[in-house]
């Protein structure tokens, strides 16, 4: 008889047993039915093409409930922790699209409801957001290290988002960090990895389109979720001819496909796809 | 970095922090870093002991759990939306110009950059009574000169000239290194005293940063770094509104730039394709909205009519625009306008 014991670690067990729910359905447009949990996804693009607006908008969907008053939100009701670097993520913004949201599916199902119901609504589901905002690279690299505490105290969290990378490389080359900058972003991304990893979360960072090595080879996408290496990537561009839209490239360990998309005070709006391999 | 001391815990004696240098680990990151067990044999801590320890230096030094609903009504209580008093452009802009954000103005040599500054300093002083700190970094006494003589042209009272002025506190400065202390001033004088400033405007950025590009030990974009950070922090730490003036230039071989590793790269198939900001790729990101403000007739010098369009911003279109006159009593809406 093989005798064949797996023991796990105390966290282990707990997160096991606290199992976050799967951010599934996050995005369909972008997912399809993903992301798979622990999956770590970069979105990188140059200014002005939507990336925080992004992250808000998975924000939105992930905090709302999927149902209201008969009203289909179709929200995760999964909680959020967001760790914000460059402080672009606007929370004003958040709760106007959440209203926008809201009152849309409401009139579309021919359903008013009260101003006071709707910002409640918005006030419980804001209950589903940590924020930890840095201003200092040491100061991130403890914040990582909370994260698992903040895991077993809110198991309703589902979803990890660093909005971006880039906020303190400069610093840090001057104080004798790492030069190379893909070598800087894994490093980074990989203690943020090595933190959530017992956990069942989506991490999603954000990372501008400058913010490469000029001799950068492409990095190949992991099927598993591991440390040290991304699962999925979003490249979001200005349409090369046509103004006022925009392309988001999504690649992962096979395959490659295009969303177009505008932009306006709902947030980013799909309009069609393309698949190419 | 956080350098491990006995400050920072008892736990930390002479001795255990002698068995964590002789593995080279040396700061608070490296130290949460390792596995606590390797920790404990290395230090001859209990791992009970480790795993406070860790929890302490956590607590210490990480950021601030701040849930959402808290942050939405601490905006909603404490930050103001400023107006700029130019009818179009604020009715343009929308929420843009609230406080706890970055806004950069950017535009060519003579486009009238600083002159929509001190109209958006003036107006906000007379009709917000609020500190607006004016940081200068160009020469001579021009910036109050013009102040005044915009609020003389304005047919106010003397009375109401003369508090507008005090509102309006205006610091040069030459270098980056002094920039950088008055920030730091400022983060702290801010902190201690009950005066409402809500907006600061550094005119212009550009004019320290490159003065430093040529040094020999080129750290322009560290400090941009530095400021950014720095701004980022007072700015939603005190609820104030920062308008940054920024130098754009012409590029004549787009091919050209491509070879300077930081400089902002140019997108194709957009109106301003031939203009670039200037101050490094890192600062395109930083400012949540960019405004140009740009002649329509290159040629025409006097011409006085400008056109402000949006190059980056999250909630309105990009590259909307509207139309603006430089008057005496400065930027007003022009008449054309409808």
């Amino acid at each position: 008889m093989n005798y064949h014991l797996k023991a796990e670690s105390g966290v282990q067990l707990l997160a096991r047993l606290n199992s976050h729910q799967s951010t599934a359905g996050l995005e369909e447009h972008l997912f399809h039915s993903g992301p798979e949990p622990k999956e770590t996804i970069e979105i990188k693009g140059g200014p002005s093409t939507g990336k925080t607006l992004l992250l808000t908008q998975f924000i939105m969907k992930s905090i709302l409930p999927p149902m209201f008053k008969d009203i289909k939100l179709n929200g995760l009701n999964v909680g959020v922790i967001l760790i914000e670097t460059d402080s672009h993520f606007n929370i004003l913004k958040l709760v106007n699209l959440m209203e926008r949201f809201i009152l849309k599916k409401s009139t579309s199902k021919g359903i008013t409801i009260e101003q006071e119901d709707i910002e409640n609504l918005i006030k419980s589901s804001l209950n589903n957001l940590f924020l930890l905002t840095c201003h200092s690279s040491p100061e991130l690299f403890v914040t990582f290290h909370q994260i698992p505490s903040l895991l077993i105290i809110h198991p309703s969290v589902s979803l990890i988002l660093l909005d971006s990378v880039a906020a303190f490389y400069q610093q840090d080359v001057r104080s004798g960090g790492i030069r190379k900058i893909d070598l800087y972003c894994r490093k980074l991304v990989q203690v943020l990895q090595k933190c959530v990893n017992d956990y069942n979360v989506t991490t999603i960072y954000t990372k501008p389109s400058f913010f490469q090595s000029k001799s950068s080879i492409l990095e190949e996408f992991s099927v598993e979720p591991k440390v040290g290496k991304i699962n999925r990537r979003i490249e979001l561009k200005f349409h090369e001819s046509e103004s006022n839209m925009f392309v988001a490239t999504i690649q992962n360990s096979n395959s490659s496909t295009q969303v177009m998309y505008t932009i306006n005070n709902q947030g980013l709006k799909w309009i069609k796809m393309k698949t190419s391999e | 970095m956080n350098r491990l001391d006995s400050v920072k815990s008892p736990l930390l004696s002479e001795s255990v922090l002698q068995n964590l240098f002789s593995k080279k680990i040396f700061t608070v990151q490296k130290f949460l870093e390792e596995k606590p067990d390797r920790i404990a044999s290395i230090s001859s801590l209990q791992i009970k002991d480790v795993i406070t320890l860790r929890e302490s230096l956590i607590t210490q030094f990480s950021a601030f759990v701040k849930k959402g609903v808290d942050e939405f009504l601490d905006l909603k209580d404490n930050s103001v939306e400023l107006e700029s008093g130019i009818e179009c452009l604020d009715n343009l802009l929308g929420e843009v110009l609230r406080t706890g954000n970055i806004i950069e103005i950017c535009g060519l040599t003579g486009s009238g950059k600083t002159q929509l500054c001190l109209t958006i300093g003036v107006n906000n002083s007379l009709r917000r009574n609020i500190i607006v700190h004016f940081i200068d970094t160009s020469l001579g006494n021009f910036t109050g000169d013009r102040i005044e003589n915009i609020l003389e042209n304005k047919k106010l009272t003397k009375e109401t000239i003369k508090d507008a002025m005090n509102r309006i506190k205006i610091t040069k400065v030459r270098t980056m290194d002094e920039l950088v202390s008055t920030l730091h001033q400022l983060k702290t004088s801010l902190g201690n005293q009950e005066t409402c400033c809500r907006l600061i405007i550094i005119d212009s950025l550009s004019g320290v940063y490159l003065p430093m590009l040529n040094e020999a030990d080129n750290d322009g974009s560290c400090f941009m770094n530095h400021i950014a950070s720095l701004m980022r922090f007072i700015s939603k730490q005190f609820h104030l509104l920062f308008l940054v003036v920024n130098l754009a230039t012409k590029v004549f071989d787009p091919e050209a730039c491509l070879e300077h590793s930081d400089e902002a790269p140019v997108e194709p198939n957009t109106p301003f394709k031939d203009l670039r900001p200037l101050l490094g790729r890192y600062w395109l990101h930083v400012p949540s909205t960019r405004l140009l403000i740009h002649r329509i007739d290159d040629r025409n010098l006097h011409d006085t009519t400008r056109t402000i369009s949006v190059l980056k911003s999250s909630s309105i279109p990009i590259f909307s625009s509207c139309s603006v006159t430089i008057a005496k009593e400065g930027i007003v809406q022009s008449e054309t306008n409808d």
